[in-house]
């Protein structure tokens, strides 16, 4: 007799489906409480009656059937029992087994390590009893239309049965492992990260002090960010600084922290004769990654202050400007974002950023504390006096920075004399060499060029290296002026693929649009005034100048200049990442090197070794 | 561990010496390059931050390893079925936990090697960018990883069955359903909805490879559910020696 005929063999799935029930009461139907009483009360009935009958039937297989079955039937009602008990547990992990077992904790935190004692203890009862009950249960009834014999079947069975249980605990097991691991993680982090070393602007500034500098560092000892900061004026001082480096503990050294009002660990204090300046970075590495990437900025900023006071940098409102509020939805349509970076970047170097409108200067005079006015990107023309307000100031030995824009009303009027500069308003595109970020057929002007002269104001940039280009995004064309007393040097020119994009369909179609190399921007120095004039303003925009190093470079030594500090301009050094940007050209390479260069020599490589395999075979 | 090799070599050689096996290979290379460049580097995906590109590439990457993992491990037992191979190797003096790990161990070679051949995609991003080798490195353990575990359920639904086909289903469907564990557990409530993020084969488990950072609880996690399958595909195997 096989041992199918001790207990029917859906007797196991009853089991299953009264534990589903009471799943399905306790989780799904839980906010119900008629259905949930329902649910868990005939799932739980369900789970008692097929442990009942399980017992009843191996009592009965002990008392008359053969051994094999009896032993068989014995790990089933065991399983079964198991199920009952991990039920009785979850019960006991519910409020209502707390109140029947009136149980008092001490407070809410006794109360949940109990009931998560619990819920693992019942889970894991749950999972080492059913999951051997129903593999013994496939495996009984996937013979029990046959009689195979008693043993042989009782012992495949019993195998299955013990298969399921191995299984069972070993998840059981690698839960628990899991949680552990989870609970006690630990982490390792490989991303990318480097201290910023100095850049030569800085240590242009440093070797500028008139008095050597002194750099007091409060860490804690155990500090790893110390050992950072202190490798970073080691190669500030081996560039030829003089300076001398102080360690100090905050508490340790209460007189020197209170001398220099210190309250924080992570403090640089920098010190030249009696001016002073502080960088206060986290302690903790984790923490101070991202301000180490660029703490040649923060040192450079900290360094100007300590070289002159603060300077002001006016910026022209009232004509449409980048910095107008009237343009801010135009540029975020276009996806430029402000001037904010400009306005950043000004401040890195010291300047204080004011509004120049019709009634704060530029309908009498620039105010006299101006060292540098701006105009970036004026859509409307100015009054001719206002013109005449900015034409004085430049007679007067003033700082111009001229950011126009094509397709605007603005005319340069006096000023095109002045400067000995003609803005030409038509747009420049170009079909070979642009920046892809559309997609579609605007790209074309955004321009990229690496032509750059050797002038001090576009110092960085040109030595940058050839693969080093700046972005302008819509130029027009600069022309030195027919009339003109001054000469201007051009600073950047276009790539010769560049052309007149006069109808504006960003196709070079006819011998009007000639293809050529076009002057972007023009340093002038009529007498004892300074102006840069650039053809492009939105190259000064927040996308352009966060995502391009040379157009940053281009607004910052350009503002040096024009601040008559040349001496100072350089590289700012940033470990900060960069975005990957490329050009039409490079995306065909990338595309097709990607797409298909790479699996066509896997496909070539592998087909060639399997055919010589072949042939070496056939002639062994 | 002897035997494990013997047929681990016997089945790698297998891939490698059929046009089957590169063909395979360069499918997924060419399928990873152009959702490398559609999602990741491309005009289409915008100016990213070079860290930003290689996250992306890993999560692409983690997308595709596991339908060739699956492609790869569901004819590792079913095609000895169906060519009546089991029964010599069943005969053969090898345990049958020696005969799922060779078989493991091949395919998972195979599949480090195609994972690898795709190395060139991040070092166009370090060339230009700021990543390093390490975090190219956690991003390959992590694939490697997950393209592990994925070929352990492979391992498991060809025990089950010896069509192909069924295979494949099983194996996909055990696969995506523990793809599917994360965005479920996000919005099951706890405790329940914990348990199933926890227990999700991508999800939490394979953003931190994505970004280059290694965490202890990630690798027990993607270990465990090697470990687990290549446990029940053994007793599956043992079982299957009563029919």
């Amino acid at each position: 007799m096989g041992v199918s005929r001790q207990a029917p063999g859906w007797l196991t799935w009853v089991l299953a489906g009264g534990l589903a029930l009471v799943f399905l009461g306790e989780r799904i139907l839980s906010g119900a409480s008629t259905a949930r009483l329902v649910a868990s009360s005939a799932g739980s009935l369900l789970v008692l009656a097929s442990a009942a009958w399980r017992v009843a039937s191996w009592q009965r297989a002990r008392a008359e059937g053969p051994p094999e079955a009896a032993r068989v039937e014995a790990q089933l009602a065991l399983a079964h029992a198991g199920c009952v008990l991990a039920l009785a547990l979850y019960f006991l992990s519910t409020d209502a087994g707390m109140s029947l077992l009136r149980l008092d904790f001490a407070d809410e935190a006794a109360r949940g390590r109990y009931r998560t004692a619990l819920q693992v203890l019942w889970a894991t009862v749950a999972a080492v009893s059913l999951l051997p009950a129903l593999v013994a249960g496939l495996a009984h009834g996937a013979r029990s239309g046959a009689d195979a014999g008693g043993l042989l079947e009782a012992e495949r069975v019993g195998e299955a049965f013990n298969a399921g249980l191995v299984i069972a605990l070993a998840g059981t097991l690698l839960f628990v492992v899991g949680f552990v691991a989870a609970r006690r993680d630990r982490s390792l982090d490989l991303g990318y990260f480097r201290t910023s070393s100095p850049g030569t602007a800085t240590t242009a500034l440093a070797r500028s002090l008139h008095d050597p500098l002194q750099v007091l560092l409060f860490f804690p000892d155990a500090s790893p960010v110390k050992g950072e900061v202190e490798d970073y004026f080691q190669a500030l001082a081996r560039s030829g600084v003089r300076l001398r480096v102080e360690e100090h503990d905050r508490l340790a050294d209460p007189d020197v922290s209170r001398r220099f009002d210190v309250r924080d660990d992570g403090t640089v204090v920098l010190m030249s004769a009696d001016r002073k300046g502080r960088v206060v970075l986290p302690v903790e590495m984790e923490q101070a990654r991202g301000r180490l990437r660029t703490l040649d900025r923060d040192v450079q900023t900290q360094l100007l202050r300590l070289v002159r006071t603060k300077r002001v940098a006016y910026m022209t409102v009232g004509h449409g400007e980048l910095n107008d509020t009237v343009s801010e939805a135009d540029l975020a349509q276009k996806g430029l974002g402000g001037v904010d970076a400009m306005r950043s970047l000004l401040g890195l170097l010291n300047y204080e950023v004011m509004n120049l409108s019709l009634t704060t200067g530029l309908g009498r005079d620039v105010p006299t504390d101006a060292a540098v006015v701006l105009v970036l990107g004026p859509r409307r023309s100015f009054l001719p006096e206002e013109l005449a307000v900015l034409d004085r100031y430049l007679a007067r030995g003033g700082s111009l920075l001229l950011a126009l824009q094509p397709r605007s009303d603005f005319r340069l009027g006096p000023l095109e004399r002045r400067l000995g500069v003609r803005f030409d308003g038509v747009p420049l595109a170009d079909d070979q060499q642009f920046v892809r970020r559309r997609g579609d057929r605007t790209d074309r002007g955004l321009l990229v060029t690496d032509r750059f002269s050797s002038h001090v104001a576009v110092k960085t940039a040109s030595l940058a290296g050839s693969d080093a280009a700046a972005l302008f995004p819509d130029p027009g064309r600069l022309e030195a002026a027919d009339s003109a007393t001054v000469h201007p040097v051009f600073l950047v020119h276009t790539l010769p693929s560049s052309f007149l994009d006069l109808n504006g369909n960003y196709e070079a179609d006819g011998p009007r649009e000639k293809r050529g190399t076009y002057n972007l921007a023009a340093a002038v120095q009529p007498d004892s005034a300074r102006a840069l004039v650039y053809a492009d303003a939105e190259m000064f925009t927040d996308a352009v100048l966060s995502s391009s190093r040379i157009n940053a470079s281009l607004a910052a030594d350009g503002v040096r200049w024009l601040g008559r500090e040349e001496a100072l301009s350089g590289t700012v050094a940033s470990e900060e990442d960069v975005p990957i940007q490329h050009t039409q050209a490079q995306d065909v390479g990338w595309f097709y090197s990607t797409i298909l260069g790479a699996p066509a020599l896997v496909l070539v490589f592998g087909l060639v070794g399997v055919r010589r395999r072949r042939r070496s075979g056939r002639q062994a | 561990m002897r035997s494990a090799l013997v047929i681990a070599r016997r089945e790698l050689a297998g891939y490698v010496s059929t046009p089957m096996g590169w063909i395979v290979a360069a499918t997924i290379l060419l399928l990873d390059g152009l959702l490398f460049y559609a999602l990741a580097l491309g005009p289409a995906a915008g100016p990213r931050l070079s860290a930003e590109v290689l996250s992306r590439f890993f999560w692409t990457t983690s997308g595709l390893v596991p339908i060739a993992a699956v492609t790869l491990s569901v004819r590792l037992l079913t095609e000895e079925r169906q060519l009546d191979t089991l029964v010599l190797l069943s005969t053969a003096p090898v345990r049958d936990r020696e005969i799922v790990l060779g078989k493991f161990l091949a395919a998972l070679a195979f599949l480090a090697l195609l994972t690898l051949l795709t190395v060139y995609m991040p070092l166009l991003v370090l060339v230009n960018g700021k990543i390093s080798v390490g975090q190219v490195g956690v991003g390959y353990l992590g694939l490697l990883l997950l393209g592990g575990a994925v070929l352990a359920i492979g391992l498991f639904a060809s025990c089950l069955t010896r069509h192909t086909l069924l295979a494949v289903a099983l194996g996909a469907a055990i696969t995506a359903g523990m793809f599917l564990l994360y965005p479920l557990g996000t919005v099951i409530d706890p405790p329940l909805g914990g348990v199933l993020r926890a227990l999700s084969l991508h999800g939490e488990h394979f953003f931190g490879f994505q970004t280059g950072a290694m965490h202890l609880r990630d690798v027990v996690y993607y270990l465990s559910v090697i470990y687990f399958f290549l446990l029940v595909s053994t007793k599956v195997l043992e079982a299957k020696r009563w029919e």
